[in-house]
């Protein structure tokens, strides 16, 4: 999946346990690398990680205090994750193991990130059908996966033949669809 | 030696089907030493509420509940879910190094 | 007042299935209970749902409650609460408080088995926009019909604030003198039997009895603890009406037939996967429970020796005398019971069926072999939740008909699981 080499960006790093870089606004995986011995899985890590941008974004803004490659820190019992905004949409998080100083870790994440801008490509990632996502989400966060489209489907009376390809549907079908996963989910609507 | 209890610990796990720390295991290092153990349980406030003589269950103070395999010595440790998450995991090595406690006191009365 | 309750316990034998002064009970796992109660709200939406979920209980309680008070001797509004409270809180529903006058009243709930388990499972991942409890409110208005002798199904219950939506306890409002809701056939040991095939002696069947009477010993001393809450192998358990059950899943996917047909298939099969979360929940949790340990033996995990563990289990819980009829591994699963839980209400109640209705025997079926072949038990397994959705990562091989069922007629419910 690396369309970057992610592997020599973070050869001198022995602290570091995982990076995966995001594109967004689709939150998809455009590349990773995980230390040998984690079991993590780097689609669901960068979407979850994308997601968490997206929010991050929406809350500064509601302060009135969004700018343009916000940093997010987030402290865990045993990791330490950086997730950076790049420049074309991207987004990297970085995964340190907990005990990992601050200073090293921005010191790391300096180097790091200079050269995987370097690498990224400058094309604008292209934005897939709004459908896509919506349903793509509903399988990231819906608490029975598994269930989800046969709940969506039973919800809206959308046959499951059309919800496996979203792109075709209707814009009354969308609208339905959306409010059955914010139902699901127990939230107003979806920010995507 | 455990720190606490000052007896050998005894290897504890989550169960296979544990859910949000609440059911976890050890292993009893005697199947001769069950019957005692149950004693010592119950010297300790622990009262039984067994259905059958194949399996034991005991009911803690704070009903957490361990539940004996006498032909094994299995032991499953089942966390009261009035326990917050957060400190169930806690609670069972609590409830281990008790375990610990009473096999030590049934190795010393054989 | 549990004495009395369990003097009325009774049980059909060669059908496995349990009753309660003649209403049918089963055990079911707070993972089923939940499932299909969202499923019949996706079905009608949020508030049709809940309304057919409070009659369901309304109607299947206030059946079991009178029949018991009558067969007790209860007279007294006091001594019918109580019982309407200790049976509640024995078959671990919770504790549910009811304080009702001619004119109106209210009930509270602590720890009440919906609302406190929807928390527990799904409070941490997605926010509740509507009550959890209709069971308890259902139950509620027919304690309140039996206690002041009011017409049956005619006190109407509404859930105000529910632990699920972070109220800090239940509360429910009883609102007495509304058009009574029309009686329905009532379905019991004789609408049972009548629906019911003879019993089939398959794969194993001495060590399946065997098993099933070993394990209905373990459960005949489950009870609710001090808050009325069961918790057993690792799900909370409740002993739930049949007929609660059956009604909600019969009259939500009518409701869905009419509209659409496709949509009646899509709601077919999450009535299925109800059966599924089941058996892989509590069927799972048993197989590697110590009680299972002490009574069997430690499981080895072959693909006989699951299959017919589970239909031990199925028997002990009241959900039919499932027995093997065919086992191949790899290949192919028949089970066969005189009739499930299911079939007997759709007897008594509906014209007879164009089709099979068992769907939780079908999703049942699919899990069993779910379990005999995909769950690596010598490793001690997680059966987790996530676990769970990596099974479902890659697709169900396997497909599941039901070829006979007690609804169309047939002799016998029986399915058939071969792969996809």
């Amino acid at each position: 999946m690396a369309r970057i080499d992610v592997a020599s960006t973070v050869a001198d790093v022995p602290q570091l346990r995982g990076l995966f870089i995001t594109a967004m606004p689709d939150c998809l995986l455009f590349g990773s690398w995980v230390r040998e011995g984690e079991t993590w899985h780097p689609e669901d890590v960068a979407a979850y990680f994308g997601d968490l941008i997206r929010a991050n974004r929406e809350g500064l803004k509601a302060l009135g205090s969004w700018s343009a490659l916000m940093q997010v820190t987030i402290e865990s019992a045993d990791v330490l994750i950086i997730l950076r905004e790049l420049e074309g949409d991207f987004v990297a998080g970085f995964v340190f193991s907990r005990e990992t100083p601050l200073g090293m870790v921005r010191l790391h994440i300096k180097r790091m990130t200079d050269r995987l801008q370097a690498q990224l490509p400058a094309f604008q990632v292209q934005e897939r059908p709004r459908a896509v996502r919506v349903l793509e989400f509903l399988q990231r966060y819906a608490p029975d996966p598994h269930a989800s489209l046969l709940r969506v489907s039973l919800q809206t009376g959308v046959p499951l033949e059309t919800l496996a390809r979203p792109e075709a549907l209707a814009a009354e079908q969308l609208a339905a669809v959306e409010r059955s996963i914010a139902d699901i989910l127990g939230i107003d609507e979806l920010h995507l | 030696m455990d720190p606490i209890a000052g007896t050998p610990p005894l290897a504890l796990s989550r169960e296979a089907r544990c859910v949000r720390d609440l059911l976890w295991r050890c292993d009893l290092p005697v199947v001769a030493h069950v019957p005692a153990v149950l004693e010592a349980l119950a010297r300790r406030g622990f009262a039984e509420s067994t259905a059958g003589l194949l399996v034991r269950s005991m009911v803690g103070p704070d009903e957490d509940v361990l539940v004996v395999v006498p032909r094994t010595a299995r032991v499953e440790i089942r966390v009261s879910y009035l326990v917050a998450p957060e400190a169930r995991a806690a609670r069972a090595r609590a409830l281990a190094r008790l375990l610990a406690e009473c096999c030590g006191e049934a190795e010393a009365a054989t | 007042m549990l004495d009395k309750i369990a003097s009325q316990r009774e049980l059909l034998a060669e059908q496995s299935l349990a009753f309660i002064a003649d209403c049918p009970v089963l055990y079911h796992c707070h993972h089923f209970n939940l499932f299909l109660d969202q499923t019949i709200d996706d079905a009608l939406g949020g508030d049709a749902g809940n309304a057919l979920r409070t009659a369901a209980a309304r109607e299947a309680f206030g059946e079991l409650l009178t029949r018991l008070s009558a067969r007790a001797d209860l007279t007294t509004p006091p001594e019918r609460l109580e019982l309407a409270r200790a049976l509640f809180a024995a078959a671990g529903h919770g504790k549910l408080d009811i304080a009702m006058e001619r004119g109106g009243g209210g009930a509270t709930g602590e720890h009440l088995h919906y609302g406190f388990t929807w928390l527990d499972k799904y409070g941490d991942a997605v926010r509740r926009r509507r009550p959890a409890d209709a069971v308890a409110a259902g139950y509620a208005a027919a304690a309140a019909e039996l206690a002041l002798g009011l017409p049956p199904r005619s006190v109407a219950a509404t859930e105000s604030a529910c632990v699920a939506l972070r109220a800090p306890r239940c509360e429910f409002k009883l609102v007495p003198g509304q058009p009574p809701e029309a009686p329905r056939p009532h379905v019991g040991k004789a609408e049972s039997l009548a629906a019911a095939g003879s019993g089939f002696a398959g794969l194993d069947e001495a060590r399946v009895a065997t098993i099933a009477d070993g394990l209905r010993q373990v459960t005949a001393g489950v009870a609710g603890d001090a808050r009325g809450l069961v918790q057993a192998f690792g799900v909370f358990v409740t002993l739930h009406a049949a007929t609660y059950y059956n009604r909600i899943s019969y009259e939500g996917l009518k409701h869905v037939e009419h509209q659409s047909q496709a949509g009646a298939a899509v709601m077919e099969a999450l009535l299925r996967e109800s059966g599924h979360v089941c058996v892989f929940n509590t069927f799972g949790g048993i197989l590697l429970s110590p009680e299972w340990e002490g009574m069997v033996g430690t499981l080895e995990g072959g693909v006989a020796e699951v299959v017919v563990g589970c239909c031990a289990i199925a028997r002990a819980l009241g959900f039919g005398a499932w027995s093997v009829v065919r086992l191949e591994p790899g290949r192919e699963l028949v089970l066969r019971a005189p009739c499930t839980y299911e079939g007997p209400y759709w007897r008594a109640r509906e014209e007879r069926s164009d089709r099979p209705r068992c769907y939780f025997f079908q999703g049942a079926a699919l899990a069993i072999m779910q379990l005999a072949h995909r769950v690596p038990w010598k490793d001690r397994p997680g059966l987790t939740q996530e676990f769970y959705r990596k099974l479902f990562a890659a697709g169900v091989p396997w497909k599941v008909e039901e070829t006979s069922c007690v609804a169309k007629g047939d002799a016998h419910c029986e399915v058939k699981v071969t792969p996809v």
